[in-house]
């Protein structure tokens, strides 16, 4: 596996930071939560999206300093324990390599991959509360927080990748094309 | 051209680094957070404070479209509501005039026997909007747009119309954390309105917080309506929490909130000084003595 080396490192950082802007963006999204019917929606897992749809051909190493200080952020606004949420965005960010694939894939596969990355990120967040709370966690409250993130994954795919081909370079990098 | 002084293998090699490192401080951090909990209290009031203007802007249309609804089912049943409204008002007239007689009475009582009966409910009552509300897995809480600067304090009792909504655990500036009633780790001493039977209200991440400490003789039942008994010292006696559902055979009863019958928007948060133990308030006392003594050595 052979990093890319087809744009210049300021270009690199620049997409590094544009990927690290939106995680901004969708982490202060993810604290609003909506009555419907008595049940409370949450979307805890949004800021998931920005990782899974990382800018392609980014700087990784700032990918991974940004995607720490931006989990440590979303542990500190959603209470939960610190180092959580900078742990999972690191696992999923080596794992899945966002940075350097080629996303050929339409809305359909790119949402079918997302669900599956989710369902595990949610099995990973049932060892941790189970470690921490040392009770089983409510299944309720992770459909509750999985559903409406999956559900408006469509509308953030479609916003980035408007925003990847206003800038589009003809190099194949940045926001999925 | 990216990369051109570093060939592949150690970039390869200082990603990987570098990912190892932030994993392992990520662990560290999370099991410093597992065994003290107040570790990062002072971050994360500073990051309340910073985030709470910006939510309740996002926030402000939600709550409003949130209310269309609610406002909608209110108003078909206007009509039914206003003649129930009227037929309640009487009633409430006998008992107003009752509890004005029986309150002269009361008062009557305390001066033939010298003693005053305080009431625990405070009067003063700061409102503060709750701008967004965490039901996750970990804990279940809500942010106030309302902080030290507004009067609250940790420990203070927080209020909806309908009923007792959570105490604030955190209190920044111009904003505040709130423990909701049934998140895992919130107790709140109860009892019965209609036995006068104690309990703990436990949460557990579930909309229905379980009683517990529930004796073999206590009197509790289903319908039963629960109120804070106040003897924790930490909240007043009386505020309205809920009512019991049917129990189980192990008499373990669950309560339905008053506050969950509606979206919360905005709340009331209660300022009540907690009933200090007496070795404290000896030690207080101890010290503001010494602490006079002092001055007026100083200054004879």
């Amino acid at each position: 596996m052979a990093f890319v080396d087809t744009i210049s490192a300021q270009r690199s950082r620049g997409l590094a930071m544009s990927g690290l802007l939106s995680m901004l963006v969708l982490t202060v999204l993810s604290l609003i939560s909506v009555n419907v019917f008595s049940y409370n929606i949450a979307f805890g897992f949004l800021p998931l999206t920005g990782v899974y749809l990382w800018p392609r051909l980014s700087d990784p190493i700032l990918s991974v300093f940004g995607l720490y200080v931006l989990g440590v952020l979303a542990d500190l606004i959603g209470e939960t324990p610190i180092g959580f949420w900078a742990f999972t965005y690191l696992t999923y960010f080596i794992i899945f390599r966002p940075d350097r694939h080629e996303t050929t894939s339409g809305l359909f596969g790119q949402w079918f991959g997302f669900i599956v990355a989710t369902l595990a990120v949610s099995f990973f967040m049932f060892v941790v509360s189970f470690l921490f709370v040392k009770q089983p966690i409510n299944l309720l409250d992770l459909v509750f927080a999985w559903l409406p993130v999956i559900a408006v994954f469509p509308l953030i795919f479609w916003s980035i990748r408007a925003i990847g081909r206003k800038n589009a370079d003809g190099s194949g990098a940045g926001f999925v094309t | 051209m990216m990369g051109n002084s570093e060939n592949p293998y150690q970039k390869r090699r200082t990603f990987f680094t570098v990912v190892t490192i932030l994993l392992v401080l990520s662990v560290l951090t999370m099991l410093i957070s597992r065994t003290d909990s107040d570790a990062y209290a002072k971050p994360r009031a500073f990051i309340d404070g910073v985030t709470t203007p910006v939510i309740n802007l996002i926030t402000m249309p939600i709550r409003g479209a949130e209310k269309i609804g609610h406002n909608f089912r209110i108003r078909s049943n206007a009509v039914e509501e206003n003649q129930h409204l009227k037929t309640e008002i009487a009633r409430l007239k006998g008992v107003e005039i009752r509890a004005k007689a029986l309150s002269t009475k009361i008062n009557r009582f305390e001066e033939i026997l010298q003693t005053d009966i305080i009431d625990d409910i405070p009067v003063e009552k700061i409102p503060a909007r709750a701008v967004s509300e965490t039901n996750g897995p970990f804990v279940r809480s809500a942010l106030l747009n309302a902080g030290r600067i507004q009067g609250i304090k940790p420990g203070h009792a927080v209020m909806t119309t309908n009923g007792l909504y959570g105490h604030i655990v955190r209190a920044g500036q111009r904003s505040s954390r709130a423990l909701l009633l049934n998140d895992l780790n919130s107790r709140i001493a109860v009892k019965s309105e209609r036995s006068d039977a104690r309990a703990i209200l436990t949460g557990n991440n579930s909309n229905i917080p379980q009683l517990s400490f529930v004796g073999p003789e206590a009197d509790w039942a289903a319908g039963d309506r629960v109120v804070t008994s106040g003897d924790e010292g930490v909240f007043p006696a009386g505020l309205p929490i809920g009512e019991t559902k049917k129990g189980d055979a192990n008499r373990k009863f669950g309560v339905s909130l008053y506050s969950a019958k509606q979206p919360i928007d905005w709340v009331w948060v209660y300022p009540y000084t907690p009933t200090l133990p007496p070795e404290n308030e000896v030690m207080q006392s101890s010290i503001s003595e010494e602490a006079t003594e002092t001055n007026s050595e100083r200054n004879p």
